[in-house]
């Protein structure tokens, strides 16, 4: 049976949503992670430091998912996942701003010098992730 | 970066692309989709780590396949849409929150084996 609500407008109108949404968030995390990165020269010296920390993006990763969750919990949660301005904001917005490929970029490079360091700031970012979550989720009155 | 964000972008459609497959009668689709494309994202980027450029200790990433798979892999989904799911199904929304960075790191090291 086909799905009433795959239509090809329904699906293109998609398409140039989450390609605007994710121009935008990459664009941004971008600049905010470029305008913040700091020289990381204790990477070339072999030992860690706390300036190999992507405390950008990991700042921005807990932001994405603390207002994805109070968009998709008030905003969207009668809208279908085919809603231009969901896929725009979510799927595209907060698709491109946050990044988990990102992430082990930078874990790549902590590894590097430091395994447990690495590990450490993957399970903080992880946790913060999880975190801002439940703070969003609190908000939203779902779960109580 | 204008680059990186129009790779961003193609990364972003490509998820959406693969969302859609698994998408059900209510118009909404399955996390498993999100995972796989963080997956993938993660094993491309593994795979991007030998061009890594480092510039007196900073690492610069203009490659523009690490901004594809920046677009194509998601932080705020992969957490948000577990959370929201009903309160009968939290084990199983917490489970795919834990689940998705065990497996995307286990795809990064796959990619970065690629030319190691």
């Amino acid at each position: 049976m086909r799905n009433p609500y795959v239509t090809p407008r329904a699906v293109l109108t998609g398409f140039i949503s989450v390609a605007v949404g994710g121009f935008l968030g990459s664009l941004l995390r971008g600049w905010l992670t470029r305008t913040t990165q700091t020289n990381h020269s204790s990477f070339t010296q072999g030992s860690f430091s706390w300036h190999l920390v992507p405390w950008a993006l990991l700042l921005i990763n807990a932001a994405g998912v603390y207002l994805a969750v109070l968009l998709l919990g008030r905003l969207f949660a009668h809208q279908s996942y085919l809603d231009p301005t969901r896929l725009f904001l979510i799927t595209g917005f907060f698709g491109g701003l946050t990044s988990y490929s990102g992430v082990f970029v930078a874990l790549y490079a902590i590894w590097q010098v430091s395994h447990p360091a690495s590990i450490l700031v993957g399970l903080g970012g992880l946790l913060s992730g999880v975190l801002a979550g439940r703070m969003a989720l609190a908000r939203t009155g779902r779960h109580q | 970066m204008i680059g990186m964000a129009i790779a961003g972008a193609l990364g972003a459609m490509v998820r959406y692309l693969l969302e859609l497959i698994g998408i059900n009668a209510k118009a909404n689709t399955s996390p498993w989709l999100t995972l796989l494309a963080n997956a993938i994202g993660s094993f491309l980027v593994g795979t991007a780590m030998h061009s890594l450029v480092i510039v007196n200790g900073v690492v610069v990433t203009t490659n523009e396949l690490i901004g594809f798979c920046g677009g194509l892999t998601t932080f705020s989904s992969a957490f948000a849409v577990p959370l929201l799911f009903e309160k009968r199904d939290r084990a199983y929304g917490y489970f795919l929150i834990f689940l998705t960075p065990a497996l995307c790191a286990g795809a990064f090291f796959l990619g970065l084996s690629v030319h190691n």
